[in-house]
């Protein structure tokens, strides 16, 4: 905005640097963790099932990591985080009260709305069920809104499932149809055993009524894309969200780029026929 | 024919494995299977054995597994209603290349492999649609495989990103 000669920085909210306390942390498995963050009295904080914010650490650095909970309870935001690097055990190590520094929320986020009046299929893979629980909480806000709701969740073991009270609250509703398997079971485990596209077997889609969104590591969501192809789903209803090195989060550093596009601005949710020419390929 | 050859006539006409398989094979096959309930918990072959049964599962669950010393247990796989157990007693040598337990209740129909494998042979046209089925269900069962020694949820440790 320019007046009088004069230029104006306007900083749209998102991409400022706020402030937020860690109200409760939950571990999730050895490695991952959901931290609760409470905004400040008077802050509003929204957003959409699928966006993400940069969180950060004081003197340790910045990553974007993705919005876990649900979207009606925005007085306590949670993200599930796995230790991977430096700023990931850092946020890890965080407890009640600590201070996490955010900008956000960031990306498009899940078709929700487009997917009112269909079937809904939601594949997760590992953590890749963070980003679509929020989703999972939207339908089951909004369930006479869409038809059949199905949830097909694989991870490595027993012990690396996430949110693991809500599954199995999720798999009592008579609305949903959840299923979960792991790659490797021990005598405790009572479910299935497989990969995650073993469990299409077990679900009747529609595929002229149904949404698919797919989260997990790039290779499962290859497989899953092989899977919905051959249940006959058209590319334009398969959602898929990318993983890329985000930084900035607003589509300019370029280190998220992906084929024409910046995942952290673009996406971080593709539709299939946007990204189908670079996906699975290397170095894109 | 008894009640309970009915029974498995019929049951065996839904099972997918044996979709579009003509009535008079259907009606051989019934001569010689049974029908068998396992509970929970139950041990229906032995990684190694020769067990000359294959089984179509009606409904239930059962893991397939191996033991691993100092780790007990490793099941890598799960069966249920409409699928089979046991396609190593119709393929040499006949040993077992797993173990399966019974996790939930399980309904299924056992068919002698041994007479199966007869009429298999009397009959090349039954024995290659056999065949073929088998070998959909091995090669899922290697694609599985495939997909789990890529230990695709341990990618994103690799990976450059952090992100989550």
């Amino acid at each position: 905005m320019v007046s009088s000669g004069q230029a104006q920085l306007v900083v749209k909210e998102e991409t400022a640097l706020r402030w937020m306390s860690v109200s409760k942390v939950v571990k999730e498995t050895v490695d991952t963790y959901t931290l609760y963050l409470k905004p400040r009295t008077g802050e509003r904080f929204s957003f959409k099932p699928g966006q993400f914010n940069m969180l950060y650490v004081f003197g340790v650095g910045e990553v974007p990591i993705s919005i876990s909970g649900d979207p009606k309870n925005l007085n306590h935001i949670a993200h599930t985080v796995r230790a991977v690097g430096a700023v990931t055990n850092s946020l890890t190590k965080l407890r009640e009260g600590a201070r996490v520094g955010f900008r956000g929320p960031f990306g498009n986020g899940w078709p929700i709305d487009e997917a009112v009046g269909n079937d809904v299929l939601i594949v997760a893979g590992g953590i890749g069920l963070a980003p679509l629980r929020p989703v999972i909480y939207h339908l089951i806000n909004n369930r006479q809104d869409y038809g059949k709701v199905f949830v097909l969740y694989g991870a490595r073991t027993p012990n690396d499932l996430l949110y693991k009270k809500e599954l199995k609250s999720w798999k009592g509703r008579m609305d949903m149809d959840v299923l979960v398997t792991v790659d490797k079971g021990d005598e405790t485990w009572k479910g299935n055993l497989g990969v995650v596209t073993m469990l299409f077997d077990y679900v009747k889609l529609n595929p002229d009524n149904t949404y698919a969104f797919v989260c997990g590591p790039e290779i499962m969501m290859r497989f899953t894309v092989i899977n919905l192809k051959n249940k006959g789903l058209p590319d334009e209803k398969i959602f898929l969200s990318m993983e890329r090195n985000m930084k900035c989060g607003i589509g300019v550093c370029g280190h998220c780029q992906f084929g024409p596009y910046f995942v952290c601005k673009d996406g971080p949710v593709f539709r299939l026929n946007q990204i189908k020419m670079f996906f699975g390929k290397r170095e894109v | 024919m008894s009640e309970e050859k009915v029974d498995i006539l019929t049951m065996l006409r839904d099972h997918p494995f044996m979709r579009d398989l003509p009535e008079k094979y259907l009606q051989q096959i019934a001569e010689f299977s049974s029908l068998v309930r396992f509970k929970s918990g139950q041990k229906v072959f032995e990684e190694g054995e020769v067990h000359m049964k294959f089984y179509l599962i009606v409904y239930g669950l059962v893991a397939l597994y191996s033991e691993v010393p100092s780790k007990g247990e490793l099941r890598f796989e799960t069966v249920r209603g409409g699928e089979v157990l046991g396609w190593s007693s119709l393929v040499r040598p006949f040993t077992k290349t797993a173990s399966a337990k019974v996790i939930e209740p399980t309904l299924a129909i056992a068919i002698d492999s041994n007479k199966l494998l007869e009429m298999m042979d009397k009959d090349r046209e039954l024995g290659y649609s056999i065949i073929s089925r088998l070998i959909q269900i091995v090669s899922g069962r290697l694609k599985a495989v495939r997909f789990q020694l890529l230990d695709i949820y341990a990618s994103l440790k690799r990976g450059k990103s952090e992100s989550g």
